[in-house]
């Protein structure tokens, strides 16, 4: 019997898939809440079942069906206080929803399934005895509230629906018909296949259920297959008439029901009550293994022909991540942009045709803004609440813990987080790996615990946030911790490592043999977490993922996974390089820094250990590699300046030599065809603007294939001894160096939002400014030139748009390339070379770059973008500050290390009438506090700061009581959720990002206190 | 591409150059055909793999046939194309020196080919064609196209 569309059945397991996808938590809910049900959520959980039964029947899934009906069953007694959702009751609708999952997911099997024990236990918890609702001598089942029962022309089959579900779709002035077809002759037809036919029906009104009369299609004596009734209820607005002919059917083959043949009330019409026996199972399900008694051999004819397992078109697997679900208005801004796109495209055509160059040019802008306008918006569809796989965990602790004898608190925050669809389903194995780990050897058991001191039931937390631009997903338990002696003690005995190597190896480093491949200690095998699939796996998922994972653990406080990754594997921000002219990315998750070592200093800062390059960065030894050498490209080696891009595989940090350092952008991923696909030096290639193809680097397989995993451990500790201490003189602070003409010039890397090219054509003149377009936006752009004396940009050159951000709005600095970012180490220089638009200067290299006044700069260009708040909070500060304006004593404390941002932040609260005291660390901070303590009202520290930083400061102002109300605010850098968590437990008032200077002047008139 | 009745049963095939030897492929099999233009390539990849290629948005791989076949490497020369074909639903590119006709053969006179062929190049030809008193090999593209 191939009566069923692949499109239609598809598209019912999706829904019922979705239907089933929150379930488990709604019902650990329900049974938590006891017999305080909410009633809304009880009613979510039977509509789902409720729906999932009508589309069974449809589809004539009779085991569906029947499973849904008795859960229906069981839910609707929930609703109605009949029945207590306890622990026992709640375990039943688990593994019959498991069950119905199972068979869902496997429909074509599933008339075959049997569900006898779990039809059974639901009739009997329904019943309150031992009744299975499948035995005939059950008592006629009355008629649901409010409940319809259509009966069938010539069959014992009746169709039920609930009124309020007909009076819904009948309120639109549609007419309820009952269509009696067969399907052996009225469709299909010639030309008209069923899957189209029951698309007619769609089209002409709303089908509500519709069922294959199996009763009718005669006994196993008969020819099989002379008729094969179909009914369908449906509502239409149309009249019989206009229905048989958009169907194309016999007009007596419809039959409206109007309400002297609907049933009216109930109780149902007593010559109703004859066809209830035949209910609920109009086919008793194989499964059963005795025939109903009384039955006649007809219905087993027609079973015989249900359980026909679906075969048809070879959709015998189904591949779950096909088709998703997207918002609706989403679409509608797709078409939107579709259409600007089409309409630009005329333009772009008409311009060309004229040769209207001003034409070209805007078409050129209009495209330009809606494509990435549209890369964005189809880049949102694919993305996906992390809380997907997260419900799943609840049922996996509760059970989980449960067969262990724990108790086991799950924690989840952050379900909200969204990441891309390949994501999300990439992660659910190593994410299920690790909390069943975490369960199961992370959390001790009770007794276990309380001899430890701590309470007996262990808290699992599932954490999700965004980072950076990337997603920070956490596992962590108060468990036992991670040993590294036991964990180095099994990988010694497995011969993962050598003793020597281990001699040397920090507890981070053993704690990390976990995720060696073949490492899997021997007490950790059991059934729940030992099963063959090894933390290494893990970790090679979540690689996969381009992620990277870290292991934190304290013995005998508990564990955390971290887990990082990018929010899309679509498009990420890679930096490129070249070597042997050939240009590459890096995905700049794996990136840590960009070091270029001047020729004079290779010999003093890279050594050699055996074969191995090693680099001292900062007491560190980094491993290098040549990426030439790597991949095994043959050319001459090059002098000069050794460009070196930091990368780390998730465990340990190593150097990539290469030619050339350029910029970073943000690439499509393209995968590569599956005869280069075993290469693991790539995560794929990428088409660049010039329409060339680069591939991208894979860290982690970089540093596998060329053998350096293995050689950090001894290399680092050897020279641990010999590396000088070496002093960091003055202060550490990241420069983004670039040229203007012959020039070099640089700009705190901080202040720097983005580095991209363009071209001397990008950049236009409006009313005298010059401006040019960016990201669909008219930004303005300013050149080094208009702020000081220094000389014009090289236009010939290469140009690049360095983006800041100042008061929420971007503006850009033009400049010629070679683009660099240096981590100065030497003290900047803020008296010698200080003029208008420079702060100061520094020497790179033997070489004196001077760095550019941005603040400065941007406040005298742009000063309405600081005059445009609003004049509410002027009037509500401006008494305050005229109350200050000169007066003597400091009210105002700033400690900040960098003599530049100093300068910054000063400049701008004395602009505001306030009086300064500035210190350059947190112990000085704390002097001048203590000898001004009468007169300071507010602090504004830094966070990262010598000697004490600002936690550690504003820890020892909270610490004295005199001190406890003075609001502080801090300036930083670091400004993930973790950072501002730790700001807020040292007693933080307010936690800024450096440095938006709006954002501080506010939180300054917000916290200062009026007298 | 049309076909009139009486050329039903008849192959299209495209034949080429590699080297000295002609080799064809039923059009059928054949996406495309292109110059050549900048391939990326891929270090580390086995000896017949030339590198990547931008076609129109997709990365394809592209094989060097003659070499592929260990006849001379059939990379050099301005008639050099290079033939796309669908690899389950991924695009190859096969790298020949010079792109012939497009004949049409009765499938009858197709012949297995020569014994003497060297074993590991018979494993990369169906058939032979005999065509203008030379012999044209008929590639057998899922062995060509196989990661070995």
């Amino acid at each position: 019997m191939d009566i069923l569309d692949d499109e239609i059945i598809l598209g019912y397991i999706e829904e019922s898939r979705e239907h089933l996808a929150d379930i488990e938590t709604d019902l650990l809910t329900i049974e938590e809440q006891g017999a305080e049900i909410n009633r809304e959520l009880v009613n979510k959980v039977f509509r789902a079942a409720h729906s999932i039964k009508g589309g069974a029947g449809f589809l004539n899934l009779t085991t569906i069906k029947e499973l849904s009906h008795g859960l229906e069953n069981i839910l609707d007694m929930i609703r109605n206080r009949a029945l207590v959702p306890s622990r026992e009751v709640v375990t039943l609708l688990l593994l019959s929803f498991d069950k119905l999952r199972d068979m869902i997911n496997n429909y074509q099997e599933s008339n075959r399934a049997d569900i006898s024990g779990v039809v059974a236990d639901l009739a009997a918890l329904a019943g309150g005895g031992g009744v299975s609702p499948a035995q005939a001598d059950m008592p006629p089942e009355q008629p649901e509230q409010g409940e319809l029962v259509i009966p069938l022309p010539a069959s014992d089959s009746v169709i039920r629906i609930s009124r309020p579900e007909l009076e819904r779709a009948t309120s639109g002035g549609g007419t309820p018909y009952l269509l009696a077809l067969d399907l052996m002759s009225d469709v299909p037809r010639p030309g008209v296949t069923l899957p189209d036919f029951i698309g007619m029906l769609d089209h002409c009104g709303v089908v509500l259920d519709g069922l294959v009369a199996l009763d009718l299609t005669g006994t196993l004596d008969e020819e099989p297959g002379e008729v094969l009734p179909f009914f369908v209820l449906m509502v239409s607005n149309l009249n019989s008439q206009e229905l048989a002919a958009a169907l194309n059917i016999c007009q007596d083959k419809i039959i409206p029901l109007d309400e002297s043949v609907l049933p009216v009330a109930d109780p149902p019409p007593p010559h109703l009550q004859s066809y209830s026996p035949a209910e609920p199972n109009f086919s008793p399900s194989p499964a059963f293994s005795s025939p109903p008694a009384g039955s006649d051999p007809v219905r087993q004819g027609g079973v015989s022909t249900a359980a026909a397992p679906q075969e048809s078109g070879g959709a015998a697997t189904l591949l779950p991540e096909s088709t998703l679900r997207i918002n609706v208005s989403l679409l509608d801004v797709l078409m939107n942009l579709a259409g600007e796109l089409v309409l630009s495209r005329n333009q772009l055509l008409q311009a060309i045709l004229r040769g209207d160059q001003a034409g070209l040019k805007a078409a050129g802008h209009r495209i330009n803004s809606v494509t990435s306008e549209l890369q964005e918006t189809i880049m949102l569809t694919r993305m996906q609440p992390i809380g997907t796989i997260f419900n799943k965990f609840t049922r996996v602790v509760r059970d989980l813990s449960r067969e262990l004898g724990k108790e086991i608190n799950l924690v989840i925050s952050g379900k909200e987080v969204e990441l891309d669809k390949t994501i999300i389903e990439g992660l659910s194995d190593p994410l299920t790996h690790l909390v069943r780990n975490a369960v199961d050897h992370g959390i001790e058991n009770p007794a276990e615990r309380r001899r430890a001191g701590k309470s007996g039931g262990g808290t699992v937390r599932l954490h999700a946030y965004h980072e950076a631009g990337q997603v920070i997903i956490e596992i962590s338990d108060d468990g036992r911790g991670i040993n590294p002696d036991k964990v180095s003690r099994s990988a010694l005995a497995k011969g993962l490592i050598t003793a020597e190597q281990l001699r040397l190896m920090s507890d981070k480093d053993r704690r990390f043999l976990i995720m060696m491949p073949g490492f899997s200690t021997a007490d950790q095998i059991t059934d729940i977490s030992g099963r063959g699939v090894g933390m290494d796996v893990v970790k090679t998922n979540i690689e996969k993922l381009n992620g990277l994972i870290d292991i934190e653990s304290e013995d005998g406080r508990g564990s955390l996974f971290q887990i990082k990754l990018p929010l899309t594997l679509a498009i990420i921000p890679c930096l490129f390089v070249e070597t042997c002219c050939r240009r590459y990315a890096i995905p700049q998750v794996s990136v840590v820094e960009t070091i270029r070592i001047g020729e004079a200093q290779i010999r003093d800062r890279i050594q050699r250990v055996g074969d191995a390059e090693v680099l001292l960065l900062r007491g560190e030894i980094i491993p290098i590699i040549h990426l030439k050498e790597a991949l095994g490209i043959s050319a001459a080696d090059t002098e000069g300046d050794l460009n070196l891009v930091i990368v780390t595989n998730g465990i340990m940090q190593y150097g990539m030599a290469v030619q050339q350092l350029h910029d970073s952008e943000e690439i499509v991923v393209k995968p590569l065809g599956r005869h280069v696909r075993h290469l693991k030096e790539y995560a794929g290639a990428t088409i660049m603007g010039d329409g060339q193809v680069a591939l991208i680097l894979d860290a982690s397989g970089l540093a596998h294939s060329s053998g350096i995993a293995t050689i950090s451990g001894a290399a680092r500790s050897e020279l641990k001894y010999q590396e000088p201490q070496r002093e960091l003189s003055g202060e550490n602070r990241a420069l983004l160096t670039f040229y203007n003409g012959g020039q070099q010039l640089a700009v705190p890397l901080e202040l720097v939002e983005r580095v991209e090219k363009i071209s001397a054509q990008a950049v236009e003149y409006v009313g005298g400014r010059r401006v040019m377009q960016y990201h669909g936006q008219v930004m303005p752009l300013m050149e080094v030139g208009d702020i000081t004396s220094a000389g014009s940009l090289d236009e010939e050159r290469d140009l690049v748009v360095i983006v800041f951000a100042f008061a929420g709005r971007e503006f850009g600095l033009a400049a010629n390339t070679p683009v660099d970012s240096i981590d100065c180490t030497t003290a900047i220089d803020g008296e010698t070379l200080r003029q208008q638009g420079i702060v100061g200067s520094v020497i790179i290299q033997g070489q004196t770059v001077l760095i550019v006044d941005i603040v400065a700069a941007v406040t005298s260009w742009h000063p309405e973008w600081f005059e445009s708040e609003p004049q509410e909070t002027m009037a509500s500060y401006s008494p305050t500050i005229s109350r200050h304006r000169g007066g003597g004593a400091p009210t105002i404390l700033l400690a900040e290390d960098s003599d530049f941002f100093r300068e910054q932040v000063r400049r701008i609260i004395e602009e505001q009438g306030y009086t300064v005291v500035a210190c350059v660390d947190g112990a000085l901070a704390w002097e001048a506090l203590n000898e001004h303590a009468e007169s300071i009202r507010l602090v504004v520290s830094d966070i990262e700061m010598p000697n004490l930083d600002g936690l550690e400061l504003t820890r020892k102002i909270r610490g004295e009581s005199r001190f406890r109300e003075l609001p502080v605010i801090t300036l930083s850098s670091l400004a993930g959720e973790e950072n501002v968590a730790q700001g807020n437990d040292a007693g933080v008032t307010r936690y800024l990002v450096k440095l938006d200077r709006d954002e501080l002047v506010e939180a300054i008139a917000d916290l200062y206190p009026p007298e | 591409m049309e076909q009139h009745e009486e050329h039903d049963d008849l192959l299209l095939v495209v034949t080429f150059y590699v080297g000295e030897r002609l080799l064809g492929i039923p059009t059928e099999k054949i996406q495309e055909i292109i110059k050549v233009g900048v391939i990326t390539d891929v270090p580390n990849a086995p000896g017949h793999i030339i590198g990547i290629l931008n076609l129109r948005g997709r990365i394809v791989t592209v094989i060097d046939l003659g070499t592929r076949l260990s006849l001379e490497s059939s990379r050099q020369g301005d008639e050099g194309r290079i033939i796309i074909l669908d690899d389950g639903g991924e695009s190859v590119g096969l790298m020949v020196d010079r792109i012939a006709d497009v004949i049409r053969i009765d499938p009858q006179e197709l012949t297995p080919p020569p014994a003497n062929m060297k074993a590991n190049q018979s494993d990369f030809f169906d058939t032979v064609y005999r065509f203008q008193g030379g012999l044209v090999g008929l590639l057998a593209v899922d062995a060509v196209l196989a990661i070995d």
